[in-house]
């Protein structure tokens, strides 16, 4: 398959420049970047020769989510886009918010599902007070609402 | 998770199964308050479930139509474990006639096909995912009523009482009717055989073979019970047999190995029922009934999914539709506003008419 003759030149590849909220660049080819709604609509706004800046994702994010969105672009099979996700989400809490809020603001629609899906697989089956602990949720309902709420629903805390 | 804004905490609400939303309700006023918005507990719902679908008979409009429609998510589930079914809301359904009524989690929600309106009330009932209770819809033009018929409790006897509560549309209050049902032990069939609104009367079929009737009205309750035949034949082909009303009167529809068989609910009072069987040769893949207006009946099939026939019993005809609820695109010109519903719930919604004059196959 080695052929020098048909390198497949990639001139027409091309390359849109993001810019983070703390000013790093990256270089990200056109058809990855535009799996983000937000980076489409900014390059048809003119800003595709330029920079395009992202005001709310800092560099570390940012460098994931570039990372992420040249993987979905490279036409790997199903089955190892599955497993690469699967390691891509295993962060800790802190990381799975910041790529939250960037998928989020970035309109990316297909990771931002699999990033709540993370989130919701370590909410299901805890018990509210669990819950609670895990997300530092502050309980503000008296003893006495928070029993009605309880037994209203009382199917779900069974 | 307070460092989230309220559209990423939905998504990942959305992502969760009924039981664990229900649950974030008792965490703070914050979370309760997003939980039970309406907006929120429809998407939620409707994302619970692949797709509904369903037909309705237009014959008030023209008897030759049959109006499909399918509501169906705008993608597919990324990842939906296996126990999906187990999962279904407490409360999903359809009553025929004209509307399709959506039941959502902790609001009900009624969509009208005809003119793309949909529309919910605070429910003021509760809901536990089990087959002792079921809902239905008394669909009128000036009020509709919503109906929750449940065991109420069990006798020494074994038998069952159940009750009625009724909420008007759109009213913030409901009731419970004084009547008490007795009754033998039975279960309702749910989700696969919703409620059926007819002549001021709602029509739940349950399990063991008879159909709890109320007069919405006159509150008054009573049940039919299957003549044994029927009974016999209900028992052994539940799933693959269709209960509804069509030409004014209640009917099951089955298919059985080279026949449909059709019953109808002549004389209420009387309970005395017809019977019409048409022979139809041996199908080459399994069809469930799945919609009959009186004359002709939508099948669907098992393996092929998608894949729908229609039976035109008085020709003895038989016509592949063959929609899948993924392939038609909804650009009806009479549908436009159906941008306007897409704002509002996370669904596409596809309308097909199906005329008779659509190639016979």
């Amino acid at each position: 398959m080695a052929s020098s003759e048909s390198t497949t030149t990639s001139t027409t590849t091309k390359v849109l420049r993001l810019k983070s909220s703390d000013n790093e660049i990256f270089g990200v080819e056109e058809k990855a970047a535009l799996q983000s709604e937000t980076i489409k609509s900014l390059a048809e706004d003119g800003y595709s020769e330029d920079v395009i800046p992202l005001f709310n994702v800092e560099k570390k994010t940012l460098a994931k989510i570039v990372e992420w969105l040249n993987k979905h672009a490279s036409g790997s099979s199903k089955e190892e886009l599955k497993r690469w996700d699967a390691d891509f989400v295993d962060v800790d809490k802190d990381v799975l918010y910041d790529l939250l809020l960037a998928s989020n603001y970035l309109n990316i629609e297909v990771l931002l599902h699999q990033l709540a899906q993370k989130v919701a697989d370590m909410i299901k089956g805890k018990k509210p007070e669990e819950i609670r602990q895990l997300f530092g949720i502050k309980n503000d309902f008296t003893p006495e609402e928070e029993a009605e709420i309880r037994r209203e629903n009382a199917w779900a805390f069974e | 998770m307070d460092r989230l804004c309220e559209d990423v905490i939905t998504q990942i609400l959305l992502c969760l199964p009924t039981k664990s939303v229900v649950r974030f309700r008792c965490l703070s006023k914050y979370y309760n308050q997003l939980v039970s918005d309406p907006r929120f507990a429809t998407n939620h719902a409707l994302l619970s479930i692949p797709e509904v679908h369903g037909f309705f008979d237009f014959s008030v409009l023209d008897s030759n139509n049959v109006v499909y429609c399918s509501v169906s998510r705008l993608k597919k589930p990324k990842s939906k474990n296996s126990k999906g079914i187990t999962e279904l809301p407490p409360a999903l359904s359809f009553c025929s006639r004209r509307l399709l009524h959506i039941l959502a989690e902790f609001h009900l929600s009624i969509y009208n096909p005809i003119f793309i309106r949909v529309a919910t009330a605070p429910k003021k009932f509760s809901v536990t995912p089990d087959d002792k209770w079921n809902l239905g819809v008394a669909d009128n033009p000036i009020c509709s009523k919503i109906v929750r018929v449940y065991r109420a409790r069990i006798l020494d006897s074994g038998e069952e009482i159940y009750r009625f509560r009724i909420q008007n549309w759109g009213a913030i209050e409901c009731r419970t009717s004084k009547f008490l049902l007795t009754c033998a032990a039975g279960r309702f069939c749910k989700p696969k055989h919703p409620a059926v609104y007819l002549d001021k009367c709602l029509y739940w079929v349950r399990q063991c073979g008879d159909i709890i009737v109320f007069d919405v009205e006159k509150e008054a309750a009573k049940t039919i019970v299957m003549p044994s035949e029927l009974k016999e034949q209900w028992a052994q082909n539940q799933e693959s047999s269709w209960f509804g009303a069509a030409k004014g009167s209640i009917n099951m529809v089955f298919v059985l190995c080279g026949e449909i068989v059709l019953w109808a609910l002549h004389d209420y009072e009387n309970n005395n029922w017809g019977c019409v069987r048409s022979k139809i040769g041996d199908l080459s893949s399994p069809l469930y009934p799945i919609f009959f207006d009186g004359n002709q009946l939508v099948l669907e099939s098992k393996l092929n999914e998608g894949e729908l026939h229609m039976y035109n019993m008085k020709q003895e005809k038989w016509k592949k539709i063959g929609i899948s609820p993924g392939i038609i695109d909804g650009s009806d010109q009479q549908h436009q506003s159906k941008a306007s519903l897409q704002m509002l719930m996370p669904w596409i919604v596809h309308f097909k008419t199906l005329t008779s004059s659509s190639t016979t196959k």
